[in-house]
């Protein structure tokens, strides 16, 4: 469950800024964050994750009460709670894929690093067809298998809630849908929430709620 | 600990190039002064010993470093020389053991160094396979001699000719090698032993005559009648002693005036090593006696001031490595930056990502000072034989 | 100097009751190796040099003298290993004035060389004759140059005997007294043999002497004898030229005797009688005698070489 009350948020750089008055994204739903470009999908997307948090407001995710903890706690939130698509992916060039999909427990050092780890990465890539692909660089995967470790990577944890920034983005319409059908597949599977940014219209069928970006944006 | 160094590592192989450029300027940084350090050391430990252990030279008077260089390492400007003489004053003098050193003549390179018995026994050189010297002609070898020419007892060894151009020069000799010495880590091993006497015979002073009538290589002959034998230039262009010509072998001066380059001059206590210096300490002399320690001592200093030079310049090179690798840092963290997101992102605390950012300096680091230590340590191993390739 | 001169006369006494005891020294045993272990070597060049050594060194030191019998060792040249023995001993005497050329031309430790005869360079004697001839197993030699039979006159001997008394001092000064004593006991023989031949001489100086060859030059010079030296070997009959050139030199050097290195061949003894001479043999001893000590032998030559004085 995801809830967000009177949230007003700033860039201090820019003039950009978002006020969110009230938005629910119920426990396993499956919800499109859209709007155009520069309309602060991303930003909110941070801010579920706790990556962000707002001047002011109210930000309860999964029973936690993101606006006011610790960085540390939201750190850990993330870690418990949230599995992140990038949308550049964001891989690490000089770990295979096998060790990026292994990466939230490479770089944590709180989490037990063991042979069932271990197992479960390389089940997860097997099936997400990078079974065989596994000592492979990452600059030597195409663009769709680059974008299936990420989300193998953010699966990993097995979180709550799957977040994934445009994950559509730069892809032909059949592999759009491809792609949209694994993320919705595997956050059924694993009875999470799933919030997509997007701003494809035509993908937006399968999904529970549709939260339009424009409504919050402030400013330019 | 495992997944920062597996982290780091992976970093660092995928790297390979900054990493390595990383690494050898550090090594070299820190190497290199120690090396240098090294080098000098071993060169003063070496110059030191030889010069410690060989308490007196007499020579030509002339230059002194060239004296004992060449007394003690048989390799600089070979000095003018003395006379045998001299050897007998000191004998009998009874302040000290005279061992004459007639080092003039190179055989395929090496030093051929003529001199007594008691050289061996002074340096406390062994023979190591062969037997000692014995007749005249015969020849042991360094260790390193034996080794780089590849000969042992038995085989023969022929000295250098003088000047090739000379055709009035002397023939060289064919030495018989008998022995070769144990390796002793000194000058010694890169030189060729001869008794003095053989050679003056590489000098020309000693001869003996062929004997052509006898001669049984007829291809040499050109004419022959009852008294005379003409031969033709094929006639060997080298000496050799062998068992039936030696007894023909003898000296064209008297024993008092034949040519050395230098004596060693063990005194039998410190008064008459004193006693002895005193002989030659007038201009009266026609020969000077030096204490090769002190000499040493003089080269040193000069090699000193030298080495403050480099060390002045090891530190502006230090200082632009440092400069150079606050630079690479800086370019890698910015490299670096978008990964660190990321890796915030998955919840990585800040403090890890300082630390994987760190190991690869500290890895860094590390390795290059292992390096260096680890070529310190072979510059330690090899130096002596390095500064005695410089020495000889 | 007065205690010398007693000396002198106590010799010429005491040379004459040992000339007729005929020796009492006993022979030494040059190779008892087993009672050698732990002394100081000794290496010598020739036998007079190894009696005088082992005559003043007495039990204290080992004396070598490692060359064959049948050798003349002022021509010999020892093997390698016989050299290797010649650089280990602590002290190697040698008679200098040339003898054992070999030594010129091996390596030898230069500090542990004693030249016994070096006192007396001066009066080296000079051999005019130059032939190369061969006798024995030594090869073709010269006796050109400097004689060096030098312990045939005894007082050059009692130098050399000197020399080796003081080497041996050097060598091993805390028996200093007892090599004293065994060189005083030398010099008395020496002294001795000195009178015994001086007595064998004198008044008859002009005797025409004919030597076999040129070794005897400082035994003649020392006694002024009238001695004309020959290139003969005791075993080699002189060929028909050489007699014919020996007839001639006795015409003007009319000899009754002829002195031999060893007794001659008897068709060489009657040939030469037939010249009207007699061979008498004086052993130069420069090897190990079959018989006797170098006193012993020198002693026999004395009275062999009396009728040649009568």
């Amino acid at each position: 469950m995801i809830t967000l009350n009177h949230v007003e948020f700033k860039y201090s750089n820019s003039g950009f800024g978002m006020r969110v008055p009230s938005l629910t994204i119920e426990a396993g739903s499956k919800a499109a964050l859209v709007g155009p470009s520069g309309s602060g999908k991303t930003t909110l997307l941070h801010i579920i994750a706790g990556i962000r948090v707002p001047e002011q407001g109210e930000v309860e995710v999964c029973g936690v009460d993101l606006a006011s903890s610790a960085d540390a706690a939201r750190r850990d939130f993330r870690i418990s709670t949230i599995g992140f698509v990038f949308q550049d992916f964001e891989l690490i060039d000089y770990l295979d894929v096998n060790e990026n999909i292994l990466l939230p427990y490479l770089i944590n050092n709180s989490l037990k690093f063991d042979s069932t780890v271990r197992e479960a990465a390389r089940s997860l890539a097997e099936s997400m067809g990078l079974g065989n692909k596994l000592t492979r660089r990452i600059d030597r995967l195409s663009h769709g298998e680059r974008q299936r470790v990420a989300i193998c990577r953010a699966l990993l944890l097995s979180p709550r809630i799957l977040l994934a920034d445009e994950p559509t983005g730069n892809l032909d319409p059949k592999n759009k849908e491809r792609i949209l059908r694994i993320l919705f597949d595997c956050a059924t599977n694993a009875n999470a929430a799933l919030l997509v940014v997007t701003h494809d219209y035509n993908l937006l069928g399968g999904f529970d709620q549709v939260v339009d970006c424009q409504q919050f944006q402030v400013g330019d | 600990m495992y997944r920062t160094l597996l982290l780091t590592w992976r970093y660092m192989t995928f790297h390979k190039i900054k990493t390595a450029i990383l690494v050898t300027c550090i090594t070299l940084t820190v190497y290199l002064p120690v090396a240098v350090h090294l080098l000098v050391d071993d060169f003063q430990v070496q110059l030191m010993t030889r010069a410690e252990t060989t308490p007196l030279v007499i020579g030509a008077k002339g230059s002194r470093f060239d004296l004992v260089l060449q007394s003690l390492y048989f390799d600089a400007q070979p000095p003018e020389s003395i006379k045998m003489n001299e050897v007998s004053k000191i004998r009998n003098s009874g302040f000290a053991l005279p061992i004459p050193l007639h080092v003039r003549f190179r055989a395929r390179g090496f030093p051929v160094v003529g001199t007594t018995l008691e050289y061996f026994d002074f340096r406390n050189l062994q023979v190591g396979q062969g037997r000692p010297l014995a007749i005249l002609g015969d020849c042991i070898l360094g260790a390193d001699v034996a080794q780089k020419l590849g000969i042992g007892p038995g085989d023969y060894l022929m000295s250098d000719p003088e000047n090739v151009f000379d055709i009035g020069g002397n023939y060289p000799l064919k030495m018989c090698v008998t022995g070769v010495l144990a390796r002793s880590h000194s000058a010694d091993d890169y030189a060729v032993f001869v008794d003095i006497k053989t050679a003056w015979i590489i000098e020309g002073i000693g001869h003996g005559h062929q004997n052509l009538t006898d001669s049984t290589d007829e291809s040499v002959v050109l004419k022959r009648s009852d008294d005379q034998v003409v031969a033709n230039a094929a006639l060997p262009q080298y000496t050799e002693i062998t068992k039936d010509n030696l007894a023909s072998f003898h000296f064209h001066a008297e024993p008092d005036d034949l040519p050395i380059t230098a004596v060693i001059a063990v005194p039998h206590d410190e008064k008459s090593g004193v006693l002895l210096e005193g002989r030659y300490d007038t201009d009266k002399a026609n020969a000077q006696l030096l204490r090769p320690v002190k000499v040493v001592e003089e080269m040193m200093g000069m090699v000193f001031k030298v080495k403050r030079i480099f060390d002045a310049n090891v530190v502006l090179v230090a200082v632009s490595t440092a400069l150079f690798m606050v630079l690479v840092i800086l370019l890698s963290l910015r490299l670096r930056r978008r990964e660190a997101v990321t890796m915030f992102h998955l919840g990585c605390s800040r403090m890890t990502i300082f630390r994987l950012q760190a190991a690869e300096l500290i890895i860094v680091l590390l390795v290059s000072c292992m390096l260096a230590g680890l070529s310190a340590l072979a510059t330690l191993y090899y130096a002596p034989y390095f500064v005695r390739g410089l020495l000889s | 100097m007065r205690k010398q001169r007693l000396t002198i006369v106590a010799a010429v006494l005491l040379g004459c009751v040992l000339w007729l005891s005929c020796g009492k020294q006993e022979k030494s045993q040059p190779d008892s190796q087993a009672s050698d272990e732990g002394k100081k070597t000794v290496y010598v060049v020739n036998y007079p040099l190894q009696y005088f050594a082992e005559r003043i060194g007495g039990d204290e030191v080992a004396v070598h003298f490692p060359a064959p019998s049948d050798e003349d060792p002022a021509f010999w040249m020892p093997a390698p290993e016989t050299i290797a023995q010649y650089q280990e001993a602590d002290l190697v005497l040698l008679n200098g004035a040339t003898y054992a050329k070999w030594t010129e031309k091996v390596s030898l430790t230069e500090s542990r060389i004693v030249n016994t005869s070096a006192a007396f360079s001066d009066r080296y004697l000079q051999i005019a004759k130059a032939v190369t001839h061969s006798h024995g197993p030594g090869g073709e030699h010269s006796h050109a140059g400097t004689d060096f039979n030098t312990w045939l006159d005894p007082q050059l001997a009692i130098l050399q005997a000197q020399t080796v008394k003081d080497a041996l001092v050097d060598l091993l000064p805390e028996h200093e007294a007892l090599f004293n004593t065994n060189m005083t006991q030398l010099e008395i023989d020496l002294l001795a043999l000195d009178s015994a031949f001086q007595a064998l001489v004198t008044g008859r100086e002009e005797t025409p002497l004919v030597a076999s060859h040129p070794v005897y030059g400082y035994f003649a010079h020392k006694y002024g004898l009238n001695l004309q030296a020959r290139l003969w070997e005791p075993e080699k009959m002189p060929s028909d030229e050489e007699w014919q050139d020996f007839d001639h030199s006795i015409e003007h050097h009319p000899a009754k005797w002829m002195i031999w290195e060893g007794t001659p061949d008897s068709a060489i003894a009657v040939k030469l009688k037939e010249h009207g001479l007699d061979g008498v043999v004086f052993l130069p001893c420069g090897n190990i005698p079959e018989e006797g000590d170098y006193i012993q032998v020198m002693q026999q030559n004395v009275g062999r070489l009396k009728p040649a004085f009568e």
